[in-house]
């Protein structure tokens, strides 16, 4: 046996239940698996790393060297009725915060969100005030983090809307992982993973132009996330294009320089943060709606980890409905009862700067040394103003096969869940998304903190 | 069902400055590589037929590099050098940089060529103990960089190289 | 909240115009440049400022947001995204001040008894540890058995050992540097009066404004809290316990100087520094003043 299912595993494990058996929706997944046997899935895994390789399909921290995404190819399996739920929830939550933007940056301000923490957060641009994006989008690509309590309760761990990144580490995970293990999707209806159509259209539904001319903004290929960046210009068919091949004209339009003669741009689908720094002009250019920015500026508020917790708030004021999905409880550090709570309770509860992304600026504490623990206590007290607090959840693990030692063990993991907002205020949530994989003895789950990706296919 | 409204969907309309920035140095970085392989192959060649020694090779492999303007101060590390150490002028630097531009402008099919050619200096016991070994691993390199080229003139530019048979000329009549 | 309650006072108000300039000069084009000024007189029972009256501006100009923050300060966002590479910030305006500050009843230490709103004023903030300063809190307080007793002798230990020195100490100077090199400027002698005061179990915090009768530059004095008049001020660095209220222009409170700069923020451009300079004025026999009063400020330095 692979996989050792007589002694009891962790309790919240995607693929076995409590006892040890695996789970219905699991079964053909792991037959598969049982019937390659180590060795073969050992081959196989080197087979998928050098196809990776081979593709340059890789997350550069170091542009020197060659990296490719760290990836587990054995599929998480998400059920079809879990998914519906998901799937409604985020289009709920992407609703919402649309509809909070617009309030405030163009709105009565009603203050869902006390002022002092509203203007205080970094991503706030003053100079947004009255502007209106094109069709009232502001939240174009949401990324959302979710983690999976057990029983098909998810819970969201924190938001993603200036430039949510990861699409294309699961469609080509799992491109990969289907050419070099076909097995896997043996018994299996897989809800396809296309984005292409709902992109096109949500780019064409923002501008007034028929067939309007689309490029896609990169920071350049030394950049970590290069590979996504060629990887959606080609699926998307549009010009990958750098900071320096854009220009505004003398007419205020964005233009495209080229050999063969310039080109003027309508929209930008943007993957780059400080606008400025790359095209100078462009922040004026799309505050006189002479371009189209995806996402659009301003987004980056709602991106605050302090913000997050109103977000509840936003659902039940704009939809006047009752969110569908849970988020992590969280702390607001500025009031005193919270502070108190939280200095006793430190060794149970994650610590977040309120700007931090990218797994950067997360403290689990329960997972921390004393000595640690007992420092960050100390900037907490001098500093509550830094962070916000939640609690320690225990979510859920998955198999994920060593190739070296040729063992499944369990790690933790999350799904990053990606959906697009069109110009006629449609909600398309991509089914699946990235499952990102921790590190050993570790619950940060992200690519820029080191840990590796899953494809996710959901299943019927 | 209402048709999808569309954009203009053509990656490759505009030579945009980067496309071209990216597309000259592709070219560079490749001929350095494709430069540096030849001489290792030639001298490795030579060195094969003529039955000398690995030092010897690695003498004579400092001289070819020093007219090219590298300059290798160990010796006895010339080979490993121009193969894989040298930061700039190494077959194995310089694909790796052309495959970085390649990323940019190629197609997938060009970077997974390049990335080949890079593999075969990345394999386990790669550096060659003889000069034999030499001339293996460089004809071996040189026969992938050959299928770059291919892709190149095939697949991505759409040029079929034509044979000289086939190239229009003008004749005079009388 | 509790602290702003205070208690009787002479309704005596002196009006009094202000005017604030500060350049920056950075070594290359800055692109976006994005700052939180709390430069806008504080409203309280010392203080009121006049409606309509204060205001900032930036040049160049930028987008701006208004706002109270958690404390009670007036904080004025502007975020300038013209390329620059000289910003000056400038905060004119009219404050009615109070001639004398209130009669205070003492309270014996014993029965101090603060609720959860202070703690955040007891405890150890950014550059104010009581920690560090406890065992010098203890010997200055001495004797003292009252709130005022020990204010008073903190804030005389600090005027009389700590001298004023500039140069020495920056904006990251904490309580503890400066008891260990026994020099600073108006900034680091309140720090180490505030740690004192902690340590000893009263809460203190922090203000930033001008001293009206000499300006030139922003002053720094620190404010206790007393179990039922509220905040009430102090100055370590003149070794005053009883201000003067048409003495002190107060711009802004927090739990140290790390949370309440006059400006802080932040800046996008290729080059690496920038130079500053800043200066204040006050009048007591005008009617109006503008920007270009404030402006004026800057000719001659």
């Amino acid at each position: 046996m692979l996989i050792d299912t007589t002694t009891p595993m962790h309790v919240l494990n995607e693929c076995l239940a409590a006892d040890g058996s695996v789970k219905p929706v699991y079964r053909n997944l792991m037959n598969s698996v049982e019937s390659l046997g180590v060795e073969e899935l050992q081959r196989r895994w080197s087979v998928a790393k050098e196809q990776a390789a081979l593709d340059a399909f890789t997350f550069m921290l170091d542009p020197r060297e060659f990296r490719t995404v760290p990836t587990d190819w054995m599929p998480r399996l998400i059920p079809e009725q879990d998914w519906e739920v998901i799937s409604r929830g985020v289009a709920q939550r992407l609703k919402a915060i649309n509809r909070f933007l617009l309030e405030l940056y163009c709105g009565e301000q009603e203050e869902v969100v006390p002022p002092d923490v509203m203007y205080s957060c970094q991503y706030y641009n003053p100079e947004l005030q009255d502007f209106r994006p094109a069709r009232d989008v502001f939240v174009h690509v949401y990324g959302i983090d979710l983690v999976h309590m057990g029983e098909g309760r998810y819970v969201i761990l924190e938001d993603n809307l200036r430039i949510p990144s990861g699409i294309s580490y699961q469609m080509k995970s799992t491109e990969i992982g289907m050419d070099v293990l076909p097995e896997m999707t043996a018994g299996y209806d897989i809800v396809p993973y296309d984005i292409r159509a709902a992109y096109h259209e949500m780019f064409a539904s923002l501008c007034d132009t028929p067939d309007p001319v689309c490029v896609l903004l990169t920071d350049s290929k030394y950049g970590s996330a290069f590979f996504e960046h060629r990887y959606l210009s080609e699926l998307l068919g549009i010009p990958l294009v750098e900071g320096s091949d854009l220009y505004v004209g003398d007419n205020g339009r964005v233009w495209g320089r080229a050999m063969d003669g310039d080109f003027e741009v309508d929209l930008v689908y943007r993957r780059v943060e400080d606008l400025e720094l790359f095209v100078p002009g462009l922040t004026e250019a799309y505050l006189d709606h002479k371009v189209v920015l995806v996402n659009a500026m301003g987004t980056g508020a709602c991106d605050d980890k302090l913000v997050f917790l109103w977000v509840p708030d936003m659902i039940e004021r704009y939809l006047g409905e009752n969110a569908i999905l849970e988020q992590a409880v969280s702390y607001d550090l500025r009031l005193p009862a919270n502070r108190e709570y939280v200095l006793q309770n430190l060794d149970s509860l994650v610590l977040k700067t309120r700007q931090g992304y990218g797994g950067l600026g997360v403290f689990i504490l329960p997972d921390l040394d004393k000595g640690y623990r007992s420092r960050l206590a100390q900037q907490l007290i001098e500093q509550p103003q830094v962070f916000i607090a939640q609690e320690t959840l225990d979510f859920s693990r998955h198999l994920v096969f060593d190739e070296l030692n040729g063992e499944f063990e369990e790690r933790y993991i999350d799904l990053r869940v990606f959906a697009v907002q069109n110009g006629n205020g449609e909600v398309t949530v991509f089914p699946g998304g990235l499952t990102r994989v921790s590190e050993a003895n570790s619950r940060v789950t992200n690519n820029s903190s080191g840990g590796s990706c899953k494809p996710s296919w959901v299943v019927r | 069902m209402v048709e999808p409204r569309s954009i203009s969907v053509s990656p490759d309309r505009w030579l945009t400055d980067s496309r071209v920035y990216n597309l000259i140095w592709l070219g560079r970085w490749l001929e350095r590589a494709d430069n540096i392989a030849r001489v290792v192959n030639t001298f490795a060649r030579m060195a094969v037929e003529n039955g000398t020694d690995m030092l010897t090779l690695q003498q004579s492999l400092v001289n070819a590099a020093a007219i090219r303007g590298i300059q290798i101060d160990d010796e006895q590390q010339s080979l490993a050098m121009l193969l894989k150490n040298h930061g700039a002028s190494s077959i194995y630097h310089s694909l790796h940089t052309a495959r970085s531009n390649a990323t940019h402008v190629g197609t997938i099919e060009l970077i997974r060529a390049i990335s080949e050619t890079v593999m075969t200096l990345e394999r386990d016991g790669a550096m060659p103990s003889s000069p034999l070994d030499a001339l293996l691993l460089t004809n071996e390199i040189l026969e992938r960089m050959e299928n770059v080229y291919k892709i190149i003139d095939d697949s991505w530019f759409h040029q079929e190289a034509l044979s000289e048979e086939e190239v229009y000329r003008r004749f005079v009549q009388q | 909240m509790q602290t702003e309650l205070g208690g009787p006072l002479t309704r005596e108000l002196v009006p009094v115009h202000y005017a604030y300039v500060a350049r920056y000069a950075y070594s290359d084009i800055v692109v976006q440049n994005d700052n939180f000024l709390r430069l806008s007189p504080f409203d309280d029972r010392y203080q009121t400022p006049a409606d309509g009256c204060c205001d900032v501006a930036t040049f160049p100009a930028g987008r701006r947001i208004t706002y109270p923050d958690r404390l009670g300060n007036v904080v004025n966002r502007v975020r300038v995204t013209f390329p620059h590479q000289e910003l000056i910030i400038v905060a004119t305006g009219l404050v009615l001040l109070n001639e004398r500050g209130p009669a205070v009843d003492d309270a014996p230490l014993p029965t101090l008894n603060y609720g959860l709103e202070a703690q955040e004023f007891l405890t150890a903030s950014h550059l104010v540890d009581p920690e560090s300063v406890r065992i010098i809190a203890q010997e200055a307080a001495g004797n003292a058995t009252t709130l005022l007793e020990t204010v008073g002798s903190v804030v005389g230990w600090v005027h009389e050992n700590i001298r004023y020195e500039r140069g020495n100490t920056s904006v990251n100077t904490t309580a503890a540097d400066v008891l260990s090199s026994m020099t600073g400027v108006c900034q680091d002698m309140t720090h180490l009066g505030m740690g004192m005061l902690r340590a000893q179990g009263i809460p203190a915090r922090y203000v930033s404004g001008l001293l009206t009768h000499q300006p030139g530059e922003t002053h720094a004095w620190l404010e206790f809290l007393h179990p039922t008049q509220g905040w009430l001020p102090a100055d370590p660095t003149r070794g005053l316990t009883e201000l003067n209220g048409t003495d002190y222009l107060k711009f802004a409170v927090g739990r140290d100087y790390s949370e309440v700069p006059p400006v802080t923020g932040s800046f996008v451009s290729k080059g690496e520094g920038w130079l500053n300079f800043t200066t204040a004025a006050v009048f007591f026999d005008r009617q109006t003043v503008s920007v270009d009063d404030a402006l004026a400020l800057l000719d001659g330095s």
